[in-house]
């Protein structure tokens, strides 16, 4: 009767070591492509915001009350939530005082027809919309930086989350 | 009980204070549709999907103004409910309710 041979483990160590080195590598790229992903969503986000800074600037320093531009403006800043919404990384409840700043500053004051005034460009709302912009851009590259290290493997294992201190 | 859709019922484009400012502003929706609701009704849900946007003003005269017209925070709170996608927008209607004064 014939005997079976003996299975020898030392032969299958290559394929273990091969199939261990390709999941890894995929690990890795799927990470890399998510990353490049979600850098190119804040990007675009950073367009956004900026051109939402740059209309209520036009707005307020307009020489006359412009209702279409104010409408866009409110318009442009109700998007601009609902497209941070959809950035996988992002937890919307740490922007929800820095998006109420931002509306609050563009369209609390001096954004009404019986109250609109010409604004200087040295203006108290135009510094508060620069203000609050840079607040909605430093939160999402904290969040950013709480998912992705800025150096190899440039992702993070353990999510660390860095909340902003008021003083 | 009683569903307000803004969008719907009142405008895509509610813009403005008061009514000087436009047909479509805080103060008119608030006295066209939230003041009876709030008096009227046990429950009031007002959606605010569905607009192009809504301006700081708009939302401080609609919500905190029914505060200044004599309406008790506490009876808005326990009647009123705000459905909206944008989370920003619940959060910032609170804070108009619970900072505004009685005139």
């Amino acid at each position: 009767m014939p005997t079976r041979p003996e299975m020898d483990w030392a032969s299958s160590i290559p394929w273990i070591v091969a199939a261990a080195g390709w999941a890894f590598t995929h690990f890795l790229s799927e990470a890399r492509e998510r990353r490049k992903e979600v850098r190119s969503q804040i990007d675009k986000l950073y367009e956004q915001l900026y051109k939402i800074e740059q209309d209520a600037r036009a707005f307020h320093c307009g020489a006359t009350y412009d209702s279409t531009k104010s409408g866009e403006v409110s318009s442009k800043i109700q998007i601009l939530e609902r497209s941070m919404a959809r950035v996988p990384i992002f937890v919307m409840d740490r922007f929800t005082s820095y998006i109420i700043r931002l509306r609050r500053a563009v369209t609390m004051k001096n954004f009404d027809r019986s109250d609109f005034e010409q604004q200087p460009q040295e203006s108290d709302i135009l510094q508060d919309i620069f203000f609050a912009s840079q607040e909605i851009e430093d939160e999402m590259e904290r969040q950013y930086r709480d998912n992705y290290r800025a150096t190899f493997p440039y992702f993070k294992f353990s999510r660390k989350t860095t909340y902003r201190t008021f003083s | 009980m009683i569903t307000i859709k803004v969008a719907n019922e009142f405008s895509r484009y509610p813009a403005g204070r008061f009514t000087k400012d436009g047909p479509y502003s805080g103060e008119h929706f608030r006295n066209k549709f939230l003041l009876p609701a709030i008096q009227k009704e046990d429950r009031v849900i007002v959606e605010l999907d569905g607009a192009r946007g809504y301006g700081s003003s708009f939302l401080e005269e609609a919500f905190g103004g029914l505060v200044r017209l004599g309406v008790l925070k506490e009876v808005i709170k326990r009647k009123l409910e705000i459905r909206a996608t944008n989370l920003s927008l619940k959060q910032e209607i609170e804070e108009y309710i619970s900072n505004a004064n009685p005139a």
